[in-house]
């Protein structure tokens, strides 16, 4: 997992929670890399299962709920960073529907070595768009959290429902977008 | 302070934010020395392209959509000796030469996934080049046409291929030029023994014959017909071939002018009759009333649509072909539908390639040169339409192309009567005014043989000419070369000379330019009886009548006859007018009238030309500024006493020509 995931992650905790919350899930989760995190870098994405689980455990939230937040928050960030992928007047099914094609080939020339997850799309259904969510790493709420943040962010009344079709060994996730009229 | 809870923290969070700052140091100076590297190989990749570009044969620029040069390769740069820092940069149009840009101005015409687009220019230093004009496009994003991002030009210089083209379409010619002599003697030889066995021979033998003779009489007149009929298959494959050569070399002198298609369909309707006569297939035209008119070479466009409707009845056993005409937009759309076998679809494409005849060559025995349809296909193009084939097997073929309607829309009335073959009413009085005749209604004067003067310096033909003539009631003399011509025409002042155009010593059309300037011999007819096609030169010269070999025996003593008999009667008449505005029409009516010598001068030079030509009638044209005082002055001038004086008035004046005498 890119080191920008970690280093948003703590961000948030950090503004959300407290600095000493960062030390605290940091030092429970007994991370290999110490929780020593560049954007640029590359860390196993256990590590931010454990660091979640630590938040988890430290507030009493529940882990899905985290990371939900944490996907919303994510969307933000991305929005801010990179504004060069936001078209004027386009909608948010035209962005989803452009992440796996457009999105991830911009992603894998910057870190070649990327693990991205695969995003299928079907909008053959008038305001509908489906999305399925294929990783080998259970961020499914992570996924429905960034979409939320997409919607959230395009301003559009958009229902998700989302089905869990796989868990073991990959996640596969079936977001079924409606537009609310 | 060391045991501080606080203290501890901030301590680890001090060495993690140190340890982070190393890792990331690091990284960077991986990734510095990655991008280095990456910049290394690119500027190898950049050089190593860079050579490959400019080693190429060919010439390229690239232009942005902006229209300034991108790149530029060495061969272009040498070529026109320019530097790549003043080129690179700067607009195409400021930077190149001007037959470049004028290239490079049509990549409007290109579509972004379309064909690139092919034009020659002149290169440097007296060579062609062949400029190909392409987009450059990015990868499409599906659904949409992919985006240009800039043109590509690529100049190839093709003077080379093209002398070599020239080659190949000059030894074709030649070679066919040089077939068409010997052909002329075979059939025409054929065709008088042929008309000498039936008129003379056969009658007296079949009176006494045993059936044995009377078979082999039989079987004579069979094979001199396979001969005769062979030599007409012959002499058409030459001329298509010579067509096609023709057409590759640009060599083809086009005759447009202002044309009917119903005009033109009824023309092929008739003369392709004997195509359906005793078949059970009909011929039938189908052509919109009123269409407009197009601009065209009619012989030529004639070729086409004969061309099609004989196909159609060659491969159409029963039923009908249907040739129709319609207008569709800023197009008149002609069509021949049959009722034959049909086309398969994966032959379809092949049908306008040369010496292409779809079917089995091996089991169907080929019926033609193949040539047909991409002549026709090039007489198309060259008038700016298309022509393609729908077809299915089993239920027909339907050959179709398009004729650009002419710009303007409203034809002139006297515009309109050329269209239709009738003169003009001025002329049409003039021409009874002058009492003019037409060949066939005169009969050849019995007391006195017309003598023909034969140039040729084959004595095959002169004596195959000398035959068709003293059967035709003609008297024969023969001369070799030009400067006999000349000579013997002094001397015998013959009815008409038939001139063959090369000839050792003196060519055909050097005798005729001498002929036609020497007052003892300028008013004797002449024809030309030749393999080379240059008619214009020909009528420019002053010559009567233009035949290629091999002739019909047919055509031959009938153009013959006009000649002769108007040598007698045929008065000279100098046509005044300025620029060509009426004179062709008029020079082909009075033609046709038989009033065989014909000058045309402008209002400036007819004095001059008055003067040495001593014609019989003048006619100023109402182009001509100052008509009246041009008829005054040549009243008062001595020697014009006799000459009659017409002067044609503005548009439609039939009452106002009049005679000025």
């Amino acid at each position: 997992m890119k080191g920008v995931v970690f280093t948003e992650f703590l961000e948030m905790v950090e503004d959300r929670f407290s600095p000493d919350m960062v030390d605290t899930i940091i030092e429970g989760a007994e991370l290999g890399s110490g929780g020593v995190y560049t954007t640029l870098g590359t860390y196993d994405y256990g590590e931010m299962v454990r660091l979640v689980t630590q938040l988890a455990e430290a507030t009493g939230a529940e882990v899905p709920a985290l990371l939900h937040a944490f996907g919303v928050h994510l969307f933000g960030r991305f929005t801010v960073a990179h504004p060069h992928f936001f078209k004027e007047g386009s909608t948010a099914f035209e962005f989803l529907a452009g992440v796996n094609d457009y999105i991830h080939v911009e992603v894998r020339k910057l870190y070649a070595d990327a693990e991205l997850p695969v995003f299928e799309h079907d909008d053959s259904k008038p305001d509908t768009l489906v999305m399925l969510y294929r990783s080998s790493r259970p961020f499914g709420d992570l996924a429905e959290g960034l979409i939320q943040g997409c919607i959230k962010h395009f301003g559009e009344h958009i229902d998700v429902q989302r089905e869990n079709l796989e868990s073991e060994p990959k996640t596969v996730v079936r977001f079924t977008l409606t537009k609310k009229n | 302070m060391a045991d501080d809870p606080q203290v501890a923290r901030l301590e680890r969070r001090l060495q993690r934010e140190r340890a982070a700052r190393k890792s990331a140091e690091r990284i960077a100076e991986e990734q510095t020395l990655q991008l280095y590297e990456t910049n290394r190989a690119l500027q190898q990749q950049g050089g190593y392209l860079r050579a490959v570009l400019d080693n190429m044969a060919d010439g390229l620029i690239v232009v942005d959509l902006d229209g300034a040069v991108t790149l530029v390769n060495r061969t272009l740069l040498r070529a026109y000796g320019l530097a790549q820092d003043k080129v690179v940069g700067s607009s195409y149009r400021d930077v190149l030469h001007r037959e470049l840009v004028a290239a490079i101005s049509q990549r409007d015409k290109l579509r972004a996934d379309g064909e690139p687009l092919e034009i020659e220019i002149a290169l440097p230093g007296d060579r062609v080049g062949l400029v190909t004009l392409g987009a450059i496009t990015s990868d499409s994003i599906a659904g949409e046409p992919p985006p240009v991002l800039g043109h590509l030009v690529i100049v190839r210089d093709v003077t080379t291929a093209k002398e070599i083209d020239r080659m190949k379409t000059d030894f074709i010619s030649n070679v066919s030029h040089e077939l068409r002599t010997p052909l002329t003697s075979i059939l025409g030889f054929t065709k008088i023994i042929k008309r000498t066995l039936d008129k003379k021979l056969f009658p007296l033998i079949s009176e006494s014959a045993d059936p044995k003779t009377k078979k082999a009489v039989g079987r004579v007149e069979g094979n001199l017909d396979i001969i005769i009929s062979e030599g007409d298959r012959l002499t058409t494959l030459i001329n298509e071939v010579l067509d096609v050569a023709k057409m590759e070399a640009g060599s083809v002198n086009w005759n447009m002018s202002e044309l009917s298609v119903a005009e033109i369909v009824e023309r092929v309707a008739a003369s392709t009759t004997s195509l359906f006569e005793g078949r059970p297939l009909e011929l039938r035209c189908d052509v919109e009333a009123e269409l407009p008119a197009i601009e065209g070479d009619r012989d030529r466009l004639i070729q086409v649509l004969i061309n099609l409707v004989s196909n159609a009845a060659k491969f159409t056993d029963q039923g009908e072909v249907v040739c129709s005409a319609r207008r569709e937009g800023e197009e008149i759309v002609v069509s021949v539908r049959d009722t034959g076998a049909g086309i398969a679809q994966d032959e379809l494409h092949q049908v306008f390639e040369k010496f292409k005849q779809v079917g089995d060559t091996l089991t169907d025995k080929p019926k033609g040169t193949g040539l047909g349809l991409p002549i026709s296909k090039q007489i198309v193009q060259h008038h700016g339409g298309r022509i393609w084939v729908e077809s299915e097997l089993g239920v027909g073929s339907t050959f179709i192309f398009t004729l650009p309607v002419m710009a303007q829309p409203e034809l002139e009335q006297a515009e309109g009567d050329r269209r239709h073959g009738r003169e003009s009413p001025d002329v049409v009085h003039l021409m009874q005014r002058l009492g003019g005749q037409s060949a066939d209604d005169e009969l050849l004067d019995e007391g006195r043989r017309k003598t023909v003067l034969v140039v040729d310096d084959e004595a095959n033909i002169r004596e195959y000419l000398k035959q068709e003539l003293e059967s035709g009631g003609y008297a024969v003399s023969e001369a070799r070369d030009g400067l006999e011509a000349i000579a013997l025409a002094k001397a015998l002042k013959p009815d008409l000379v038939i001139l063959d155009v090369m000839m050792p010593k003196m060519n055909g059309f050097d005798a005729a330019a001498v002929l036609k300037n020497d007052p003892q011999t300028s008013r004797i007819p002449i024809m030309i009886h030749s393999i080379v096609e240059d008619r214009e030169r020909g009528f420019r010269l002053g010559i009567d009548r233009y035949l290629t070999k091999p002739t019909e025996t047919a055509t031959l003593l009938s153009e013959v006859a006009t000649l002769t008999v108007h040598s007698d009667s045929g008065k000279t008449i100098l046509v005044v007018a300025e620029g060509e505005s009426v004179t062709p029409e008029l020079r082909r009516t009075l033609e046709r009238a038989g009033e065989h010598v014909i000058e045309t001068c402008s209002g400036e030079q007819c004095f001059e030309r008055a003067r040495a030509l001593r014609p019989d009638i003048i006619i100023i044209d109402a182009s001509v500024v100052g008509q009246h005082a041009i008829v005054k002055k040549l009243r008062a001038a001595k020697e014009m006493e006799d000459v009659s004086l017409f002067l044609l008035a503005e548009e439609n004046g039939a009452g106002d020509e009049r005679d000025a005498r």
